[in-house]
């Protein structure tokens, strides 16, 4: 049998392993003029064989939270079988910002967005009404966390308020791997998602050999990156295959299935 | 399975505040891992490289050992002659089996600009020698002017991020001696074939990225790509053996 190095050195299908992507988005500049950007992303998803996408929709702007998400809806309405839905959220009303989680997520979305790099620290209290909401249901939470700018600290001051949310730390091993590796450190229910443009190397080796395997989660930022060159990282790392496995799927489908209803 | 020629890649450099010098060996068996052919080699990392001539001397040696490493040394203008001449480089580069040649102005302390250059690139266009230049070294504006004063000289960009694609294909639709090693960070949604479909498949070059990054990333964002698969064998590996064939010796 063919090692997953191998599957992916051929370019050959990997839809048996129903892989999760944790971390996608709808969004403008990067699928030609008038195409849907949510059907380049199952394009995208079709080249390996993903399975599944969680998404946040940015396609409108970040600071048009309702825009971003009624997009976002249609996708899931076009791709019920292949992509999870993201609230994305911009805090300026925590009123609003509660009305949105309540709508979408009875809507059919799975999880929530935040953005630090829309101005906001994750303590900002706009965002407090939809983390209390994630605590209840025990969302999986996707934040923009680089090692070594804002965001990261926020976040085990938030794992202290929000114990049952699950935190979803994108970019982890990019850069700074042992800012990741001291706030996983400290909550043991974040997560470490490894989408980064760099593909930086041995990341996946190192936060492998310093955080447990159940914590670690694939996602590939697609788009605006390339699913199949983020996918690599992980299909390439020189750990067992039956840890890849863990991290592309079995880890993904066990926070998944956390949620509460 | 395509052929794998990388065109991004390197080794024996060092970088600020790390013990780690990625070693030939190590590039060699991660091209064994992943069924890489060859690979043209550069001093990596390069940014601690302030002896390009020397660096260059270690690159000469190592790839006379190995046959699937094809140097691509440093040039640079010889200014105050503390370089040899810009002539000897290039007959150094050819003696040797060079297959591309490194730029690096701002690390090496000249300019592009023909008053400093002029010499050194009409040696290289003469000769079709293509060159590599690393997008943060080299952005989009100096490429332009380059690729406009040298229409014969085959310039590759690498390091190119997922911000810059409106820039890249506009470039790449204006010279149509710029190609693009897709080495990592290049990781742009469907990047590659866009590319393709704007000016040909024949402008785009595999590389990893390595020692920076892992070298799988960029493998499979070929072999996954929707290119037809004798699209993927001219990235892999045809584009690059076609410019090394084009070099006047």
């Amino acid at each position: 049998m063919s090692t997953l190095l191998e599957k992916g050195r051929l370019g050959e299908p990997l839809a048996e392993y129903d892989i999760v992507d944790m971390h996608a988005h709808l969004m403008g500049g990067f699928a030609p003029h008038g195409e849907d950007p949510a059907e380049h992303l199952i394009r995208a998803m079709d080249q390996s064989g993903v399975q599944t996408s969680l998404v946040s929709s940015l396609a409108c702007g970040g600071f048009r939270m309702e825009a971003c998400n009624d997009l976002m809806c249609e996708a899931l309405r076009k791709y019920p079988d292949r992509l999870l839905g993201y609230v994305y959220l911009w805090p300026g009303d925590p009123e609003a910002v509660r009305a949105e989680v309540e709508r979408r997520l009875a809507q059919g979305f799975t999880g929530l967005k935040m953005l630090v790099l829309m101005g906001y620290p994750y303590t900002y209290p706009g965002y407090a009404p939809a983390l209390a909401i994630a605590n209840d249901r025990r969302l999986p939470v996707l934040l923009h966390t680089y090692g070594g700018q804002p965001g990261l600290d926020d976040v085990p001051v938030l794992a202290e308020r929000y114990p049952e949310a699950n935190f979803v730390l994108a970019h982890a091993g990019a850069q700074q791997v042992a800012h990741h590796l001291r706030v996983a450190g400290r909550v043991e229910h974040a997560y470490l998602e490894l989408s980064t443009s760099t593909a930086t190397y041995r990341a996946v080796e190192t936060l492998f050999e310093n955080v447990p395997l159940e914590r670690i989660v694939w996602g590939a930022d697609d788009l605006p990156l390339n699913m199949s060159h983020q996918l690599g990282k992980v299909l390439g790392a020189q750990i067992p295959d039956e840890a890849k496995v863990q991290i592309l799927s079995v880890n993904p489908r066990r926070l998944l299935s956390q949620i509460r209803a | 399975m395509i052929e794998l020629f990388d065109a991004q890649t390197g080794f024996g450099g060092g970088r600020r505040g790390e013990p780690w010098v990625p070693s030939a060996e190590e590039l060699l068996g991660h091209m064994a891992r992943l069924s890489v052919a060859g690979a043209l080699v550069r001093t990596e990392f390069d940014e601690l490289d302030s002896d390009p001539m020397y660096s260059n001397q270690v690159l000469y040696e190592t790839c006379a050992q190995q046959a699937s490493l094809v140097p691509c040394p440093t040039v640079l203008p010889t200014g105050h002659g503390d370089v040899p001449s810009e002539r000897e480089q290039i007959e150094e580069l050819i003696a040797h089996g060079s297959g591309a040649a490194a730029l690096r102005p701002e690390q090496d302390g000249w300019s592009t600009a023909e008053w400093c250059a002029g010499t050194l690139l009409g040696l290289l266009e003469e000769r079709r020698i293509p060159v590599l230049c690393r997008h943060a070294a080299l952005g989009f504006e100096a490429v332009a002017d380059l690729a406009q004063r040298h229409p014969k000289l085959p310039i590759v960009m690498f390091g190119v991020g997922f911000r810059s694609q409106r820039m890249l294909v506009s470039l790449m639709k204006a010279f149509d001696n710029v190609y693009l090693a897709i080495g990592s960070p290049y990781s742009v949604h469907l990047g590659v074939e866009s590319v393709a479909a704007h000016v040909g498949a024949e402008r785009l070059l595999f590389g990893t990225g390595f020692p920076h990054a892992e070298p799988t990333a960029s493998t499979t964002m070929l072999t996954y790509s929707d290119l037809s698969d004798a699209d993927k064998q001219l990235v892999g590996s045809g584009n690059l053996r076609r410019l090394i064939g084009g070099i006047r010796r």
